[in-house]
């Protein structure tokens, strides 16, 4: 067992990389749908790194939720509206005004590097090891099964006293959506109107 | 060689700098929402992440990140929702076809 976690950091760089450069590629790549789908990808290998986060309740409701619910509506409404239209879109930015997109794009990394290298500078200058249990994770990381099975108890008895409030609210707010989203949805708002 | 917080703190921030990259340069609005998901998804891998490591043993942090899951469902919904209402208005989903708010 000592063996096997001194090695964990070959999934953890593993399920990274899927990550990255899923995430890259949804952004870079010029095909729509198939950006979608490489966000399915990216979501998967972070419901990876849940489970080596003994996360197992999070990283199931992640492939749930993100993988397969949002990504999935994501992709039905990029087929809803035409797909040569969206699958150009990349050709079509570099017809028009090149010079506003260079420079939105030069902005871009600017701002997405200059973002990166303060969080990291940020986070090396902390001692992380002086709050952080890791040595008890890890001792927690061998009782994986027992551990997850607890939590998992634990996210429930908290969603139904602590954190009563918000997860009512959260229900209210996804009542709210559902009707607001048929609404908007709706083919022809201005009539519904005058019939009332 | 354990992978400690400081691992999965870095790769949250790559993460969230590739999701804040492509919303700033892209303008299909499709992928605008998805670099939205993607920095979301960086947010819950950092509350998970603390919560293994700050307070083994308890649940806080990814209770908070099902929060954000959720919410993160809301936003999407919304967000397609409207994309289509524009679509069928304008026909195209550039963004910046519809900058019409912008002074």
């Amino acid at each position: 067992m000592e063996l096997l976690f001194s090695y964990s950091y070959i999934p953890f760089y593993i399920l990274a990389g899927i990550a990255v450069i899923c995430s890259l590629g949804m952004i870079l790549y010029p095909n729509l749908i198939r950006a979608g789908f490489l966000l399915i990808g990216a979501f998967t290998a972070i419901a990876g790194l849940y489970f080596m986060l003994c996360a197992n309740f999070v990283a199931v409701s992640q492939i749930l939720i993100y993988a397969v619910g949002i990504v999935l509506v994501i992709i039905f409404a990029i087929m809803l509206c035409s797909l040569k239209e969206t699958a150009s879109d990349v050709v079509r930015d570099e017809e028009t005004e090149i010079g506003d997109i260079k420079a939105r794009r030069l902005i871009g990394i600017f701002v997405s590097s200059a973002f990166f290298f303060l969080m990291v500078a940020l986070i090396n200058s902390q001692n992380w090891d002086l709050i952080a249990h890791t040595t008890k994770a890890d001792q927690l990381l061998g009782s994986v099964g027992i551990l997850s099975k607890q939590y998992t108890t634990k996210i429930g008895a908290f969603m139904l006293s602590n954190y009563l409030i918000a997860f009512e609210l959260v229900s209210i707010l996804l009542l709210i959506v559902l009707v607001g989203v048929i609404i908007l949805s709706k083919k022809n708002i201005n009539t519904l109107e005058e019939k009332n | 060689m354990l992978i400690s917080l400081n691992h999965y703190l870095i790769l949250s921030a790559l993460l969230f700098s590739i999701g804040l990259y492509g919303l700033i340069t892209r303008n299909n609005a499709f992928r605008v929402l998805m670099s939205i998901e993607v920095i979301l998804n960086a947010v819950n891998l950092n509350f998970v992440a603390f919560s293994h490591y700050i307070d083994p043993g308890e649940v806080k942090g990814q209770v908070i990140s099902l929060f954000v899951m959720a919410l993160a469902a809301a936003e999407a919904a919304i967000g397609l929702a409207l994309l289509l209402l524009i679509y069928r208005n304008r026909v195209n989903i550039r963004m910046d076809s519809f900058a019409t708010m912008k002074w």
